[in-house]
C-alpha cells in the first residue's frame, strides 16, 4: 500500500491545531500533566501578579 | 512596555499558580485563560526555539455572557504586545477549527494587527486547504527572522 506523504509543514500544523483542541478540551493543567503539552510563562511577562483563581 | 498610547484598557492579568499559564476575569465573571505553548517538538532542529511560542486563549467553563465585550480583545492584544516587546520573541497563533469559525478569528487577528501595530512587528500568514490559517509575528528587528521565515516557509517543501 502506497504511503500519502504530507508536506512537513503541514504535519507540524496539524500537531498544533490537535494541541490547541486539546488544551480546549482539558485545559492547560492537565494537557502538561497527562498529555505532557510543555507551557511557559515569557520572561516579558513574568512580572504579572501571581493569584489563585 | 508602555501600551498607554494604544487606549487599551485590559483586565488585570493574573500568572495561575501552575506556572503554566495566565488568567483574567471578565466584570461579568467569566474566567478567560492565556498560555504559550513551547515549541520545541514543533521545531526541533531550531536553536533558537525556545523564543517561539504558540500562542492561545480559551474561555474557562460556560460563559455567562455573550454580549461583546472590548476589554477581552485588549487583554488578548496587551499579552501578546508584551510578549513581543522582547525583539527575539516569535509569537505562532493557529485558528482554532472545533466550531467552524476559522475564518472569523482570521480576520478579527488581521483587523487587530492592522489596528495595534504601531510598534513595527511583522505577520506572515499561511493558508492552507482554504480554512486553516497560520501566522507568525515577530519584531522587524529580530535577528532570526528571516532564517525562522526562511525555515517555516520551508517546510512546506519537506515531505516526510
Amino acid at each position: 500500500m502506497d504511503t500519502i506523504k504530507k508536506p512537513r509543514l503541514q504535519l507540524i500544523i496539524e500537531q498544533m491545531l490537535r494541541d490547541k483542541e486539546l488544551i480546549s478540551k482539558v485545559g492547560v493543567e492537565r494537557a502538561s500533566k497527562e498529555y505532557g503539552l510543555k507551557f511557559s510563562i515569557p520572561d516579558t511577562l513574568s512580572h504579572l501578579p501571581r493569584r489563585k483563581r | 512596555m508602555d501600551l498607554n498610547f494604544l487606549s487599551l484598557t485590559p483586565y488585570p492579568t493574573y500568572q495561575e499558580e501552575n506556572d503554566s499559564e495566565f488568567f483574567f476575569t471578565t466584570d461579568e465573571g467569566d474566567d478567560y485563560t492565556i498560555y504559550f505553548t513551547d515549541t520545541e517538538g514543533y521545531f526541533p532542529k531550531l536553536s533558537y526555539s525556545n523564543s517561539v511560542k504558540l500562542f492561545g486563549f480559551d474561555y474557562l467553563g460556560k460563559p455567562k455572557s455573550v454580549k461583546y465585550d472590548k476589554k477581552i480583545s485588549d487583554t488578548i492584544i496587551t499579552s501578546i504586545l508584551n510578549f513581543l516587546s522582547k525583539e527575539t520573541n516569535i509569537l505562532i497563533y493557529v485558528c482554532g477549527q472545533s466550531d467552524a469559525k476559522q475564518r472569523y478569528r482570521n480576520r478579527l487577528f488581521n483587523r487587530w494587527f492592522k489596528d495595534y501595530n504601531q510598534m513595527g512587528f511583522v505577520k506572515y500568514d499561511i493558508t492552507y486547504d482554504g480554512d486553516t490559517y497560520v501566522s507568525f509575528l515577530t519584531s522587524s528587528k529580530n535577528p532570526n527572522l528571516f532564517t525562522f521565515q526562511y525555515e517555516f516557509m520551508n517546510f512546506g517543501n519537506e515531505y516526510k
